[in-house]
């Protein structure tokens, strides 16, 4: 049973966004491809940055809590991971747009991205030997920079809110992950390479990772939402 | 110390050079697609063309960081000079000319009145091919001489 830890933790996550999306309000289902498309975009990158950190030790899988499955020397349970914690967030992220169209952080967007690029930029400085920290700030800074000034998208106070509200389901799932309920974590960080300071369990690190992953799979959609809804691209 | 200070103050030079010829030759050239909403606004605070604060803001970092590696030696002051600019640059440009902050509003100096004219006839022109006064803090003398006598008769 204990093996099977992880891979029920996954199961959990997508189980209700999953039963929810032929719900008939909103309808989740229409934007599966988006989604989808969003979640491939990002594998591209989060696979092999994976496959490298877990290479290097910066990271890894404690063999009690996983089905002993690997593939490219991933568990299966990681895998499954990039696929439904993005697909879980981008649910909530929907959700938040049907019932709340006008994000009350709209206003404020701008600022709280520059204050963001700010942020990420000053951690990646004075964290440049950390190499967790480094990668992962940096590639935020730079995707906040486009965001901001090339892209002007106008959907990162929405963006910014779903991810406040994410923190909450993340503050369980990933504190599963990082040893909350457990005797020992389920995946362990090498404290070399963060920031070594700690929310409950969760490596503070783990935010701004969660920000890049779900930003670029949210983008996606985004863009995906546009083409379709303008007939660029038609879907069929 | 004195060494020090000229290389500082001869970067800063060297940088309304360096603003100058990139203005000219890259922002409208290959770099027009980041300089055009520069020059056509569109909505919002920030523009395409603050990608360019970045980019000038990366040798200052690099020089400034690897200074203070060495023992604070010539790249520090480098990276300082070329940092100063940057705030000029963005004092006089940003906030004087284009007004972006609401600051210096009661400001009435001939070479403030030069600059900006000068600036204001290079946003005459809104396409990337024709354009004049590419600099920022020197500027040909006939806008003096305009300052002057509009100072005059106001």
């Amino acid at each position: 049973m204990e093996h099977y830890y992880y891979l029920i933790l996954d199961l959990l996550t997508l189980s209700y966004p999953l039963a929810k999306s032929f719900e008939s309000r909103l309808k989740f289902v229409r934007y599966w491809p988006g989604v989808f498309l969003g979640i491939a975009v990002m594998s591209i990158l989060f696979v092999p940055w994976d496959v490298w950190f877990t290479s290097k030790g910066v990271w890894g899988f404690n063999e009690q809590y996983i089905s002993g499955i690997h593939i490219a020397n991933l568990p299966i349970e990681e895998w499954l991971f990039f696929i439904v914690v993005p697909f879980a967030c981008s649910f909530i992220y929907e959700v938040l747009n049907y019932f709340l169209p006008n994000s009350p952080l709209k206003p404020a967007q701008d600022k709280i991205t520059a204050v963001l690029i700010l942020v990420s930029f000053v951690l990646s400085v004075l964290f440049v030997d950390r190499i967790y920290t480094f990668t992962t700030f940096s590639l935020l800074c730079l995707l906040l920079i486009w965001h901001l000034l090339i892209n002007k998208s106008d959907y990162l106070g929405q963006f910014f809110l779903a991810f406040l509200i994410i923190q909450i389901p993340f503050l369980m799932v990933n504190g599963a992950l990082t040893g909350l309920f457990t005797e020992e974590p389920i995946v362990w960080y090498n404290n070399a390479e963060n920031l070594n300071l700690r929310i409950l369990t969760i490596p503070v690190d783990d935010i701004g990772y969660n920000m890049l992953m779900l930003l670029i799979v949210i983008t996606v959609l985004e863009q995906y939402k546009v083409r379709k809804f303008s007939g660029v691209l038609t879907v069929s | 110390m004195v060494l020090n200070f000229l290389i500082l103050v001869s970067t800063f030079f060297f940088m309304e050079f360096m603003a100058w010829f990139t203005h000219k030759y890259v922002m409208h050239g290959l770099g027009w697609y980041f300089h055009r909403d520069h020059h056509q606004h569109e909505r919002g605070f920030f523009e395409k063309n603050d990608v360019f604060f970045l980019i000038f803001a990366i040798p200052s970092w690099l020089f400034t960081m690897f200074g203070m590696m060495d023992g604070n030696d010539w790249k520090l002051f480098v990276g300082l000079g070329i940092a100063l600019y940057g705030l000029s640059y963005f004092l006089v440009h940003d906030v004087f000319i284009h007004r972006r902050f609401d600051w210096f509003k009661r400001t009435d100096n001939v070479y403030f009145r030069a600059i900006r004219k000068a600036h204001k006839v290079h946003h005459k022109h809104l396409n990337k091919e024709e354009g004049e006064c590419f600099g920022m803090l020197i500027v040909p003398f006939k806008y003096f001489r305009e300052a002057k006598r509009s100072m005059k008769t106001s």
